[in-house]
């Protein structure tokens, strides 16, 4: 494992993420921009978006987009969610988010990124046996397949929890509300439960971990809150005569 | 948490309630997925700060050096390699490291940050920087910023790596020759020079007709039969010309930034003096004096004596406490700066709270206090302030602005504004400093030898009118015989010239002209006022300061007045 990493050696990382979020921005455009006769226009533009990405905007501008176009074109499906295509197109979205916010925070520390990559191509190009590259691209699997997994696991996590929580035909009866309504609260409850209980021996754990200075500067604040009115009264009086005799003071000279 | 972050937690909350409200089973897992992930990423994340962050290390070599303590020189370049390793196994990515460079260092080459984009057992960087100012160079730590891959989680921690440096002052190596063709009769031993005075040295001065109770040998017997009368040889004297210089460490001579105060221009005229001196064997003796008194060097030779020389002049350079201002905007904004790098841990909210006040109402007056209210506590914590101090620190303006002071003069700024306002460097620097720079000439005139050159390095322009301490001091020293010489360095680093003329009706530089003429004015003043007891006075920048009083020095070796004629 190489000792000293250098700025060059993000480039290679940086191509790649731009090549998945090529694919999965083509896999979008193929899949739900398809649902409906969907305009040349809409589509240059949503690449246009993506392209954009490169130098300014961040992932949220994109999943904005994503989520407007699955509003209006995606059709209403009553029943549990099923099927693997689901899955599958969540994975492919939530990936090209994950490379739109990779990318942008490695070229947050490039100040050219864009110029630095387009160089790195011309110059792999000539050379493409440089080693440098060659050692950034033995290492790419092994930074790129982690945030693979996680998605994956994310996306299989959600869709098991809307699987299991269907909606209820008998929801107006039983809680007078439509089944969809009821469905949204019940998955915000248990959505709230779950991440509470999850973060809640998590704050915990690293809250019993915070340094000394942390720990003394906490104390410090919490026993000022107590008594900080009191201190602020004596404080001011103090102030008060002191401005005063500096007054006399400067009368008298 | 990133603002990134919060947006896509936002979003992806509102497409779910609506891809459920709305039966879009697409937009609804993507959109919890997109929740899931953040929260894995979250679990990651906290993971890694609680566990492997703390692990991280850091170490400086500086020159190649670890050492805790060393010795660098101004005006050279410095090589600082820093390596951050971690006790568990790598380094983990999107790392960002940075050196807290002091102001007295100006990087020259390379960067002083370094960044992680992958998991590596190290991670190495690399830069020059010259050192601007003689004085002390602490190099504190490390800030530290770790964020996950994706840009929605960061934090700031410093990492405490402590270096301190001595540095020498600067000085241009001017080492006189000693003569290798022999014109003379025996060549004086290193550090004796001939005075054209009657004396025991070798060197023929006169003759004179004898007067009873010359020794017999001193008789000049051929020159006696040519004339006919009895002739004594007279022999000139062969004596060490010592060099006492008088370095003002006054608070006014260290404000500026480095490399432009006027302790450095001192320093360095110093350092040469000492220099050319000492490589012929001439004594050098040094007295720095301010307001509160004065310590004194006696004269000292060879190299170990000019290393004496050039750590007193360290001292000297070394700031010591800024004059107290009330507190200004500007000097908070500062100390707040300083405080996010040095202490970034303890500016967390959950952490250092505020009591909840309901004055001030308007958003951003509760804003500056709660940053205010933060700040005395950090203070609290460094300083070790009962709490009554730190809501003192609150609501007192003049105590506020001290501990700001104190905070960023311990991180190596400068004196410059927002630490010292640009108004502070006034007469009322200059007058203190007079009684002691009196007393220590006194002193010195009283336990000195024969032909003495005094160089007194001091800021004395804005006393020109109130000489009336040190003139008596000045005249004994002349009646003695010795030479005086007064440097006095220019605050607008120039010489004070006569012709007024701005090139513009722009503010700043009409303010420069007026400051001109004011010294241009009092350089005047002073100049009559010294060069009328008879001593050498000049304003010159440091080369020209340099070349006059090595110049004083070889008419003292020769005990002429002047340069002109020979004998």
């Amino acid at each position: 494992m190489d000792t000293t990493t250098r700025t060059s050696d993000s480039l290679p990382l940086m191509l790649t993420y731009v090549v998945i979020m090529a694919f999965s921005g083509m896999f979008f455009l193929f899949t739900v921009l398809s649902w409906t006769n969907a305009g040349i226009l809409q589509q240059i533009m949503f690449t246009l978006v993506l392209v954009l990405t490169l130098y300014r905007w961040t992932g949220a501008v994109v999943l904005f987009w994503i989520q407007a176009s699955l509003f209006f074109v995606e059709p209403a499906t009553p029943g549990a969610v099923s099927g693997m295509g689901i899955v599958i197109l969540s994975a492919a979205m939530v990936i090209l988010l994950l490379c739109i916010n990779r990318f942008r925070a490695i070229a947050a520390i490039h100040h050219h990124a864009v110029h630095a990559l387009l160089e790195f191509l011309s110059v792999s190009r000539s050379a493409p046996n440089s080693g440098e590259s060659g050692q950034s691209l033995s290492s790419l699997p092994r930074q790129i397949l982690p945030g693979m997994v996680r998605v994956f696991l994310s996306v299989g996590a959600a869709a098991l929890l809307l699987a299991m929580i269907p909606e209820k035909p008998d929801a107006p009866a039983v809680a007078a509300l439509q089944p969809w309504g009821l469905r949204a609260i019940q998955v915000g409850l248990v959505i709230t439960c779950l991440a509470v209980a999850i973060a809640t021996p998590v704050g915990i754990l690293m809250w019993r971990r915070i340094s000394a200075p942390q720990a003394a500067t906490y104390l410090r604040s919490v026993a000022l809150q107590g008594i900080h009115r009191d201190l602020r009264m004596v404080v001011r009086r103090r102030l008060k005569l002191r401005r005063r005799i500096q007054k006399r003071t400067k009368k008298k000279s | 948490m990133t603002g990134r972050a919060r947006t896509l937690i936002f979003l992806a909350a509102a497409g779910m309630v609506i891809g459920i409200l709305r039966r879009q089973n697409v937009l609804s897992v993507m959109s919890l997925s997109v929740l899931v992930w953040i929260f894995v990423e979250w679990l990651v994340f906290s993971w890694r700060v609680h566990f492997q962050l703390p692990a991280l290390r850091c170490s400086r070599t500086v020159n190649g050096r670890a050492e805790r303590d060393g010795v660098l020189w101004a005006g050279r370049t410095a090589t600082i390699q820093v390596t951050t390793t971690s006790r568990s196994r790598n380094v983990m990515p999107m790392l960002m490291v940075a050196e807290i460079l002091p102001e007295n260092l100006k990087l020259t080459d390379g960067q002083s940050t370094g960044h992680v984009f992958d998991a590596v057992t190290s991670l190495q960087f690399q830069y020059r920087c010259e050192v601007l100012a003689p004085g002390k160079i602490v190099f504190t730590g490390y800030f530290i910023r770790y964020q996950d891959l994706h840009a929605l989680f960061v934090v700031e921690r410093f990492i405490d790596c402590r270096q301190t440096f001595r540095v020498l002052p600067a000085y241009a190596d001017i080492r006189e020759g000693h003569p290798v063709i022999k014109r003379i009769n025996s060549l004086p031993q290193h550090g004796i020079h001939r005075l054209q005075r009657a004396g025991m040295g070798s060197e023929l001065l006169e003759l004179r007709e004898y007067v009873p109770g010359d020794p017999p040998k001193s008789i000049a017997w051929k020159v006696s039969a040519r004339r006919d009368v009895l002739m004594t040889r007279q022999y000139e004297t062969e004596v060490p010309v010592r060099v006492q210089l008088f370095v003002d460490n006054s608070i006014g001579t260290q404000l500026g930034g480095f490399g432009s105060r006027l302790i450095d221009q001192m320093t360095f005229v110093a350092g040469t003096v000492a220099r050319s001196s000492i490589s012929v064997g001439d004594p050098v003796g040094m007295v720095t004096f301010d307001d509160s008194g004065f310590s004194w060097i006696p004269a000292v030779g060879g190299e170990r004596g000019f290393y004496r020389i050039l750590d007193a002049l360290t001292e000297a350079a070394t700031l010591t406490k800024p004059p107290v201002q009330s507190l200004t905007i500007r000097l908070q904004n500062a100390a707040w700066l300083v405080c996010s790098k040095r202490y970034p841990e303890l500016l967390h909210p959950v952490i250092n709270q505020t009591p909840f006040t309901w004055l001030p109402v308007l958003p951003w007056n509760r804003h500056a206090r709660h940053r205010r209210t933060q700040l005395a506590s950090i203070f609290g914590q460094i300083y070790e302030l009962p709490p009554p101090e730190v809501i003192q620190l609150v609501h007192d303006d003049l105590q506020m602005g001290t501990y700001c002071q104190r905070l960023l003069h311990e991180s190596g700024w400068a004196w410059i504004d927002p630490v010292v306002s640009g108004r502070e460097r006034g007469f009322h620097h200059c007058l203190g400093k007079l009684p002691p720079l009196s007393q220590a000439l006194t002193r010195v005139v009283a336990r000195a030898k024969d032909h003495e050159v005094y160089v007194i390095l001091a800021d004395l322009l804005d006393c020109a009118q109130q000489l009336d301490a040190l003139i008596p001091a000045l005249r004994l020293a002349i009646a003695k015989h010795h030479r005086v010489v007064v440097i006095c360095p220019s605050p607008i680093f120039e010489r004070p010239v006569e012709a007024f003329g701005a090139n513009s009706l722009e503010l700043p530089e009409l303010l420069r002209e007026a400051e001109r003429i004011r010294v241009t004015a009092l350089a005047g003043q002073l100049k009559r006022a010294i060069r009328r007891l008879g001593a050498t006075v000049s304003f010159s920048g440091e080369q020209n300061a340099v070349r006059l009083i090595l110049s004083e020095v070889s008419l003292a070796r020769t005990g002429r007045t002047a340069a002109v004629g020979a004998r």
